[in-house]
């Protein structure tokens, strides 16, 4: 079956089983082989010079994590030699980002190429400006770098074609998915190979957690960076990228004084970062404040037009996490963090904090115990790709642990 | 002046003044009514408008979003007093507007109509054509959108013809044998926009509806969507069907029986009975005429269901205030089109795998 290559150049229709040959034909390196660093190094110094791609905050965010120190310290973490055991790669791994999460395919894409993986990504074509340039940038680096790494790496544009999908799925080592649930139980039909490691990243919903005590002792500026901050995870992807907070939980007494304090403050941030559903986008947002209206669960409704509508709900209990919207805040108080209690679920992965020491955290995750949230960081972080996401080191994931040892003197 | 009065004169004459006082006082008095029999309704203004002013203009009332009669049942009625639910035309998967009619506001919605059709029509009942076929006209009392559309239509006419078989195809015969029943005076031919540009505009050989008042209804994307304006429909339909008097309606399920008519070439009305605001993309403050904007809707009729004030999905722009006095009153509109729910950016896909 025929599908549309996007790299290596040129663009073009190729079969996709004549793709995959060629991939799996291509030479192999280790874990983090210097031509590996390179590329990925190198993709990050073409974003940071490129004029528009460093105007987009997300390209920037993936080349500050692509950078020569980043790619130092990831691969100390994983080190290829590990006691009797050393790291190869998995071999060919199929990657099916999410359609309209830009950077989110490069950033597993170069994880994935530092394992020593050989690559075919599924590039939506409704990936905008930042996607096209990011596959611009990458055919440079590439291009201009070693053939065995150009060779091994290919991006295709299928969309949602099962067929397709079957196609490449067929002989690959890995498969990474991301989707609504539908949408990975669609692909999850599509076989793998028995040895295959099947990886999918479904639905996920993320929110936010602050100190009243914490927010009260801030100062003006130290207030207006922590909105900052917040508008920055708010505003990055619409809103609707899973890591995007859509509730924020006070902890502490007055939780909605301060809520009310930070409402204007953050509205005028958001403005001022373009941020605000309009026409049929408020219409939705619109659509759902009303219904949000009608449930006893929620008692004030802030702000219908503007940057950010916020519902103040009255208990754990009456959080919705499939109340949909661009610009869309749930917002709780609660007098303790020990009346989380129900509210963690397991669709829940990021949690931004503000106002909370990293022991408290900690205590919390133990005590979660898998319930769920797969991050804890700081406000401001809350889309920051990082090698361990949705609770899962994609690094060691995608890669292998070859175990050699050999008899010891005196064996028989 | 009562609805009642309202109905019983030629629409498009108040003053826009006058309409204003006149719309202002029933709206204020049907949200106090809604207010107290739907205790959903009650409790969505006091959540998104929880200590509002007296309302001096229409553009202070509340409204709310069309979109909400999808997700919820919302009546002003006890259950044994409903005569019927209406549904709109949604698409497949997709949820349906339920509006819940009694029985004075399903009498009130077909005389609204009448008023409008007769100030259109003049009093007598024409002989009519319909742009579709029977069977979409049989109701059973469960109707959907486009047959409550043919049937709301019907008592304006006589001698009802379909002009569809029901494989769609064009009735010929009949029609000759209809038009030499009816060798004099004017016809009305009614049918739904794109049906109307399917078998009138597009007719080969040509027929003669010359003395045809053509009204139809049903938004245009379709036709966008093929990129035939206005203008072209209207030079297709005098080419291919002779026909010159041609009004396009905007209305919904949601305020049934107050549609904007276009009683003048390119420009709705509105009934005097309704009125139509346009709202801020972004900020929902209203426009100022020249201005687009989402188009909200006002309407005496709504009843059984707290329909009277709805922001609507659909784009507009009001070209005028107001028509010379003697002449047509009221707001010229045009509307542009649905505003598009662009698709939002996102880690799970919005538009899933299918199986």
């Amino acid at each position: 079956m025929r599908i549309r290559r996007l790299l290596p150049a040129p663009e073009g229709e190729v079969e996709a089983a004549d793709l995959v040959d060629a991939l799996l034909a291509a030479p192999t390196l280790p874990p983090f082989a210097p031509p590996l660093v390179q590329a990925c190094a190198g993709l990050s110094a073409a974003i940071l010079a490129h004029p528009r791609a460093r105007q987009l905050p997300a390209l920037v965010a993936l080349a500050w994590s692509l950078r020569p120190a980043a790619l130092r310290a990831l691969q100390a973490r994983h080190r290829e030699e590990e006691g009797d055991t050393l790291r190869v790669p998995r071999g060919l791994v199929l990657h099916l980002p999410p359609g309209n999460v830009d950077t989110l395919a490069f950033s597993t894409w170069a994880l994935s190429l530092l394992a020593g993986n050989r690559n075919l990504v599924r590039i939506s074509s409704r990936g905008g400006e930042a996607a096209a340039l990011l596959i611009a940038l990458w055919a440079e680096v590439l291009a201009a770098g070693p053939p065995a790494v150009a060779q091994g790496n290919a991006a295709v544009a299928t969309d949602h074609d099962p067929a397709a999908i079957a196609a490449l799925s067929a002989r690959v080592d890995a498969r990474l998915a991301w989707g609504g649930d539908a949408t990975v139980r669609a692909i999850r039909q599509r076989p793998l190979a028995p040895r295959a490691l099947d990886l999918a990243f479904p639905d996920r919903w993320s929110w936010s957690l602050w100190s009243t005590e914490a927010w009260r002792a801030l100062d003006a500026a130290g207030r207006q960076r922590l909105v900052e901050a917040f508008a920055d995870d708010l505003a990055w992807f619409d809103q609707q990228a899973c890591a995007s907070p859509r509730l924020l939980v006070w902890v502490g007494e007055d939780g909605a004084a301060c809520g009310a304090a930070l409402r204007p403050l953050l509205a005028a941030a958001l403005r001022q970062r373009g941020f605000g559903p309009s026409g049929g986008l408020l219409l939705d947002r619109l659509d759902a404040a009303f219904a949000a209206a009608l449930d006893p669960g929620v008692v004030e409704v802030h702000d219908l037009a503007g940057p950010l509508t916020t519902l103040r709900l009255s208990e754990t209990a009456a959080v919705g996490r499939d109340r949909a919207g661009v610009g869309l805040l749930q917002e709780l108080c609660l007098p303790t963090l020990g009346d989380l209690g129900e509210l963690v679920q397991r669709k829940d992965q990021t949690v931004t904090t503000f106002g909370f020491s990293a022991e408290t955290l900690r205590a919390l995750a133990r005590q979660l115990n898998g319930q769920g949230v797969d991050r804890f960081v700081p406000v401001g972080e809350a889309l920051r790709f990082e090698a361990v996401w949705d609770g899962v080191d994609l690094l060691d994931l995608l890669t292998r642990r070859v175990t050699v040892r050999v008899a010891t003197r005196g064996a028989p | 002046m009562t609805l009642e009065a309202l109905l019983a004169r030629p629409q498009y004459r108040l003053p826009p003044a006058e309409k204003e006082a006149v719309l202002l006082a029933g709206l204020v008095d049907l949200t106090a009514r809604h207010r107290a029999a739907c205790p959903a309704y009650a409790r969505a203004l006091d959540r998104i408008w929880p200590s509002p002013a007296p309302p001096r203009t229409l553009a202070d009332l509340p409204w709310l979003p069309v979109g909400l009669f999808k997700r919820e049942l919302l009546q002003s009625v006890p259950d044994e007093q409903v005569f019927r639910v209406m549904h709109s035309s949604g698409t497949t998967g997709q949820a349906r507007s339920r509006i819940v009619l009694d029985r004075p506001t399903a009498a009130v919605q077909a005389r609204a109509l009448a008023s409008i059709m007769r100030t259109l029509l003049g009093p007598q009942r024409l002989p009519m054509l319909i742009v579709d076929a029977e069977d979409q006209a049989r109701g059973d009392g469960r109707f959907t959108a486009r047959q409550a559309g043919v049937v709301g239509m019907l008592p304006f006419g006589r001698d009802h013809l379909f002009l569809l078989d029901a494989e769609g195809r064009l009735r010929r015969d009949a029609l000759a044998a209809w038009l030499a029943r009816h060798p004099d005076g004017p016809l009305l031919v009614f049918g739904f926009t794109f049906m109307v540009f399917q078998h009138l505009a597009q007719a080969d050989p040509a027929l003669d509806l010359g003395r045809g008042i053509l009204v139809h209804t049903g938004g245009w994307k379709r036709l966008q969507d093929r990129a035939v304006s206005r203008d072209e429909l209207r030079r297709r339909l005098r080419a291919a069907a002779g026909l010159t008097r041609i009004h396009d309606m905007y209305g919904m399920v949601e305020q049934t029986g107050s549609v904007h008519v276009e009683v003048e070439e390119g420009a709705l009305l509105a009934p005097d009975f309704g009125e139509v605001i346009i709202r801020d993309p972004h900020t929902l403050e209203p426009l100022p005429p020249g201005q687009p904007g989402l188009v909200q809707v006002l309407s005496l009729l709504p009843g059984s269901y707290p329909g009277h004030s709805l922001l609507t999905g659909d784009l507009g722009v009001v070209r005028r205030l107001d028509g010379p006095p003697g002449g047509l009153r009221g707001k010229r509109l045009e509307i542009l089109g649905r505003a598009p729910r662009a698709e939002p950016r996102g880690c799970s896909d919005t538009r899933e795998l299918p199986a």
